[in-house]
């Protein structure tokens, strides 16, 4: 090498050929865009590649890059080809194939960009997002929103998204089409890049202070994976997992399930979706109501049919029994009856047949009487008879009255020439008295 | 006739039916024992079937009313 002094340009010159001698054909390099987004139309695109440190998140080395604009339809394709999975931007880990290059005007060494690995990048978006999930799930941050109650009509909804896309217009206008009454409450938020995860957050919390809301609804459209990859995110995760209400997420469109979708209560894959799983709950509510009001009905028909036929068979129970209690009565009564009708007659008869035994008694007693009587009579007839003036007369004897009927008892009754008359047994002699006794 | 209670209008016959039954009676007050002593079955036994049909009919109407609804 010549000792002499070198002016710039011959240096430069000298370590664009070590360099080119070092790297004689492309190298694979992968790294972390940092400034890409100044490019927007230029037609050659400036960026670095850093390196940081993983746990501090310093930039530990970095490398300017150029895609020149030769190129960059060739990059392009070979993104769209794979899936469109992703567009180069800030802050995604990439890998290229480029060529170590110094560019001696600037005196700085420079990779021109040949080609790129699309799987690197979803690889490590895939990664990233494995150990997020990882990481989550272990601390409880993707349970915890699940256990909130789901509200029974969710109603009055609390939407983050950006306003007037085509994930808010398919999300109201399912709402609209159930046809009921939703009342969404509209927080206009960054969907897309990296100023979504924050505003993200602070739309959850300034909702979740709303107290009217039943519930929050994160949603936006499909876009590429590193377009959703924003909702990936840690913050958004944490926001959700700390919010009050239950927050449901449809971010996407079929294949992509991001974190915010892990950490919602319930996800579904779009707004649509989303939205249909909202009038799904509310008109399942309905549906439940209108059976449990069937089941009151029912029940209540049920029950009243059967009271009813108790208090039925009450009745019928009251009547045998009252009828039964009545008709006892009745042959109490029978019974009363039947005495009435036999006893007095009884009675009656018993009396007349005392009165005739006291009259037969009556008769017997007399008819002794008088018989006995009777016989005292005729003993009387018979001394009667002996002594009887009559039989006397027949016996010879007479007797002799004055004709004043005075009985001539002694002589000087009878005075000659007195009249007098003598009885005998068969008749009367007149007779005048001639002389007396002495 | 004033109305009579029935368990008095029993007691009542009772008496008279155990009066009738004993000898005691007189045969004076025989007929007009017995002929009060019908009048209060009459009295019972009306009663009785007044009861048997009011309750019928209260029965009937509960479970007619049932029908209505």
């Amino acid at each position: 090498m010549d000792t002499s002094v070198l002016t710039v340009s011959q240096l430069n010159g000298y370590i664009k050929d070590v360099l080119n001698m070092g790297f004689p054909s492309g190298i694979w390099l992968c790294g972390e865009i940092q400034g890409y987004n100044r490019n927007r139309d230029k037609s050659h695109v400036f960026f670095e590649l850093c390196e940081k440190d993983p746990i501090t998140k310093d930039i530990m080395a970095r490398i300017g890059l150029v895609i020149f604009s030769g190129r960059k339809m060739f990059i392009e394709q070979t993104l769209k080809n794979a899936e469109n999975a992703f567009t180069l931007k800030d802050d995604i880990e990439v890998k290229f194939f480029c060529k170590v290059d110094f560019y001696p005007p600037h005196g700085a060494v420079r990779l021109i960009v040949e080609n790129i690995d699309p799987v690197y990048t979803l690889g490590k978006i895939a990664q990233e997002k494995q150990r997020l999930i990882a990481l989550l799930k272990e601390n409880g941050t993707l349970d915890k929103n699940k256990k909130l109650e789901l509200p029974l009509v969710p109603l009055n909804l609390g939407l983050i998204t950006s306003h007037d896309s085509a994930a808010y217009n398919d999300f109201i206008s399912e709402l609209q089409l159930s046809g009921y009454g939703f009342k969404v409450f509209c927080r206009n938020t960054v969907m897309q890049g990296k100023a979504t995860p924050a505003d993200v957050c602070q739309a959850i919390f300034e909702l979740s202070r709303i107290p009217a809301l039943d519930a929050i609804v994160i949603t936006r459209g499909g876009g590429s994976i590193a377009d959703l990859s924003c909702f990936d995110s840690q913050i958004i995760a944490e926001g959700i997992a700390a919010c009050r209400l239950p927050v449901f997420s449809g971010i996407g469109h079929e294949i992509n399930i991001t974190i915010t979708d892990l950490a919602a209560h319930t996800y579904q894959k779009t707004p649509t979706a989303i939205a249909q799983f909202l009038t799904g709950l509310v008109k399942g509510f309905l549906t439940s109501l209108e059976e449990r009001v069937v089941a009151v009905v029912d029940g209540t028909k049920e029950k009243l049919k059967s009271e009813n036929n108790r208090l039925k068979n009450c009745a019928l129970d009251v009547q045998n029994g009252t009828n039964d209690f009545l008709k006892q009565h009745h042959l109490l009564l029978a019974a009363r009856q039947e005495q009435l009708k036999e006893r007095p007659l009884t009675l009656l008869n018993k009396a007349l047949v005392r009165i005739e035994a006291g009259r037969d008694a009556l008769v017997k007693d007399l008819r002794v009487r008088f018989k006995a009587e009777d016989e005292k009579l005729k003993n009387f007839n018979r001394l009667l008879e002996l002594a009887s003036p009559l039989n006397t007369l027949k016996r010879g004897f007479s007797i002799t009255r004055l004709f004043d009927g005075t009985l001539v008892r002694s002589t000087k009754q009878a005075k000659p020439g007195s009249k007098i008359l003598t009885e005998v047994s068969d008749g009367q002699l007149k007779a005048t008295v001639e002389g007396g006794g002495k | 006739m004033t109305e009579i209670k029935y368990s008095k209008a029993i007691k009542k016959l009772d008496e008279i039916i155990s009066k009738i039954e004993g000898e005691e009676i007189d045969v004076d007050e025989l007929a007009d024992n017995v002929k009060e002593a019908v009048d209060l079955l009459k009295v019972c036994k009306n009663k009785i079937e007044k009861a048997q049909m009011d309750v019928k009919k209260v029965v009937d109407g509960f479970s007619a009313g049932e029908s209505d609804d």
